[in-house]
């Protein structure tokens, strides 16, 4: 009975790739038919197409990216804790998301060695606030005995110096235990290992893995280390905080709404709408969360004299006027974002490393003529 | 290198009042931006600077202690500004003022019986609370005639309770009377109390006393930049770029009557494909008919930003995330935004020492007022 049931799973799923090999072959060949229509039909296309690519990775570079990071082996799901954490704006600059890179079993415990290293090269003055080493373990037979979990963190890689960082008794195994290890990073490394010691009969949990693939995942995916940091760019006050709770959304859509009252004003520099769809630009390859939000933009003119409400600077003022007298050599002030807010985003780094950053100046906030 | 190309072109620039600068080719082209008589336009940027002079009349004569004492601190202001070490503090007060005022004593008595001197400001002098706060007031006092050392005292002035030892040398008694200023802007008396000021001599001194009130405006003005540039809200620039910017700008103030040797006075070129960048746009304060009324400087370089935001963008183009995300949309649906606009991405400020119509010597400080890095936005 088992046997039939597993074998129709087979068929059904060799059927259904056949089809998509199907569907791809004719999409591949409908575009091989168009490829050299369109091509003769529009240079622009192709410069867009460039334009597109260099704004692309105009943004990779923001975060220090020099190119979308390559994924190899299996694809891992965000866990749901990253996205608790990243739904929770919990103010924090920087959060990522470690799997270890070698998990060695011993007698009374196992090591875990983690490579910080990101592709995202960004020189930053980080400051590690907090770093939670996560652990899903289970008991091998069913007695219910409390015992003590201790994590010990090897100083260097060279020598076996450990030091103790926590040491607690655990009863409940039957969801993850978070083992504050932020003592661990009072100084910058690329490589940090911990030793836990288990009591007797206890062992990581393997995730049960939907493919075989991802099998090699299956006890890292039970000890994650997460590392919260604060990011100080030096010369620079932090800015203004992500604007992700609802409640600062309504806040930013009302102020958007404000400067439409008067229908005369209308054409005057102010805020306007602008949703931004990561879907729309091709950048959800890379972009995990949101898959969109609200940019807003800045629209309408700057007129000489300049009216009170829009912003302008002393600079803008002057340039105003001499562009009333010169328009053809001093452009007019441009409406522009005068106040703006970061975004976080969510993105996988090399290694599966699950990273959330902010995106400075993403949202406009207010704007005004410069 | 601009800087100093510009030193020659000047002294031709007299007539010129506002001008457009451009290095092309290692040389420097200037073209005069006004067709109209400097006098008009400088009525206008008169009225944008809101400034209390007539350029039409000679200013009046002012006390030469106070204008020697305003230049020198305009200067300190200007060095404080270019990074020179100060006690934070104290010097901050004065840097970040909007406007420095000077007032002279009403009436400075002769040495009275008892010995004592009385020194009476007018009422006027007092800044009112109005839309301004008082950041500092220090009361300068300059004695005439000391033989030998002295003990000088000022009374009413809560923080110099100290006696001072004042000799010939160096004749100045300074208070920081911030306290006083700001009780006295409360009054709603005619006259103000009177200042009483003791000297350690039977001697007749000559004594001249003047006020120096640094304000601010209360609505710090238009200069609202986004949160980052806040962190600048002290106008000393921390970058050394910016800094030798300004220094080669003061040099050029100081060298500007050198003899000129060559000059291209031709028009710009008007390249449509350049790259967003801060190009040259200069105001001579002289040919707009303020020279006898604005002491220093006698110009500026305001610059202004010019150019295409198109990709790919360049690093000295500044894009900011949103303009880069602005670009993508407007790549993809053109409709629904339009490219990222090119604009000062940071603005210093710039101040002006000059003698207003009541025959006050003013430091105007103006936000905002000179670009220093252009970007997309």
């Amino acid at each position: 009975m088992n046997d039939s049931v597993r074998t129709n799973t087979t068929i059904s799923s060799t059927k259904s790739l056949v089809l998509r090999f199907q569907l791809s072959a004719i999409l591949h060949l409908l575009l091989l038919s168009f490829t050299p229509f369109s091509m003769s039909v529009t240079a622009e296309q192709h410069m867009n197409r460039a334009e597109s690519h260099s704004l692309r990775r105009g943004m990779l570079r923001k975060l220090g990216l020099e190119h979308v990071p390559v994924q190899t082996g299996p694809s891992i799901d965000v866990p749901q804790h990253m996205w608790d954490i990243y739904d929770d704006d919990n103010d924090v600059d920087w959060v990522r998301h470690y799997y270890p890179k070698e998990i060695v079993e011993e007698n009374d415990g196992f090591i875990l060695a983690y490579n910080l290293s990101l592709a995202a090269r960004n020189a930053h003055n980080e400051e590690v606030t907090k770093a939670i080493l996560k652990l899903r373990l289970r008991r091998n037979n069913k007695t219910r005995r409390s015992g003590n979990f201790t994590i010990y963190f090897y100083k260097d890689d060279m020598n076996n110096d450990r030091f103790q960082i926590e040491s607690r008794s655990v009863d409940n195994l039957t969801d993850w235990i978070d083992f504050d290890v932020t003592a661990a990073f009072s100084r910058r490394t690329d490589r940090i290992s911990f030793f836990v010691e288990l009591p007797e009969n206890v062992e990581i949990e393997e995730t049960q893995s939907t493919s075989m693939s991802s099998l090699p995942y299956a006890k890292a995916q039970s000890a994650p280390l997460i590392v919260f940091s604060d990011l100080s760019e030096p010369s620079s006050v932090r800015r203004k905080r992500s604007a992700q709770t609802g409640n600062s959304e309504r806040k930013n859509r009302k102020k958007g709404r404000k400067h439409h009252i008067n229908e005369a004003e209308s054409n005057l520099c102010r805020r306007t709408d602008l949703y931004v769809d990561f879907d729309d630009l091709g950048w959800q390859d890379w972009i995990l969360a949101p898959k969109g939000y609200d940019a807003y933009q800045c629209q309408g003119t700057c007129p000489n004299p300049m009216p009170a409400q829009l912003n302008a600077s002393n600079h803008a003022i002057i340039q105003s006027l001499l562009h009333s007298l010169k328009p053809d050599e001093v452009p007019p002030p441009c409406c522009v974002p005068t106040e703006t807010s970061p975004l976080s985003i969510l993105y996988m780094d090399v290694d599966k490393v699950i990273v959330i950053k902010e995106y400075a100046d993403m949202r406009v906030d207010s704007c005004g003529c410069r | 290198m601009r800087i100093f190309l510009l030193l020659f072109l000047v002294p031709y620039l007299h007539s010129k009042g506002i001008y457009l600068i451009e290095d092309r080719d290692g040389q420097t082209y200037t073209q005069p931006l006004t067709g109209q008589s400097p006098q008009k336009i400088g009525e206008q940027i008169r009225e944008l600077f809101n400034i209390d002079i007539n350029p039409s009349e000679p200013p009046v004569k002012t006390n030469p202690y106070v204008s020697t004492y305003m230049k020198s601190l305009y200067k300190q202001l200007d060095s404080y500004e270019h990074g020179e070490n100060h006690d934070e503090d104290e010097v901050n007060a004065w840097l970040s003022a909007d406007r420095i005022v000077s007032h002279m004593a009403q009436e400075v008595s002769q040495r009275l019986d008892d010995g004592s001197y009385r020194i009476r400001f007018a009422k006027e002098h007092v800044p009112s609370k109005e839309g301004q706060s008082i950041l500092r007031a220090q009361l300068r006092v300059h004695i005439q005639g000391i033989v030998s050392p002295i003990f000088f005292y000022i009374e009413d002035t809560n923080l110099a309770s100290d006696t001072v030892l004042v000799s010939s040398k160096d004749p100045t008694v300074v208070s920081d009377v911030t306290t006083m200023v700001d009780r006295w802007s409360h009054l709603q008396l005619s006259t103000l109390p009177i200042i009483t000021a003791r000297a350690s001599t039977e001697n007749k001194l000559n004594i001249e006393a003047f006020l120096v009130i640094a304000l601010k405006d209360e609505e710090a003005g238009p200069p609202k930049r986004r949160s980052r540039r806040a962190a600048t809200a002290s106008p000393i620039s921390s970058s050394p770029m910016r800094q030798k910017t300004k220094r080669s700008e003061s040099a050029y103030f100081e060298k500007r009557n050198h003899p000129p040797s060559k000059s291209d006075i031709t028009h710009l070129s008007a390249d449509a494909n350049a790259l967003c960048q801060r190009k040259g746009l200069y105001v001579d304060f002289d040919t707009l008919g303020w020279k006898q009324w604005v002491i220093a400087p006698e110009g500026f370089s305001a610059y202004y930003c010019s150019g295409a935001c198109s990709a790919p963008f360049h690093k000295t183009m500044n894009a900011t995330s949103h303009a880069i995300v602005q670009s993508t949309i407007h790549l993809v649906r053109p409709n629904s935004t339009s490219p990222a606009k090119c604009a000062p991405s940071h603005l210093t400020s710039m101040k002006i020492l000059f003698v207003d119509q009541k025959k006050n010597v003013q430091i105007k400080r103006y936000r905002d007022m000179v670009v220093d890095e252009c970007g997309c936005h």
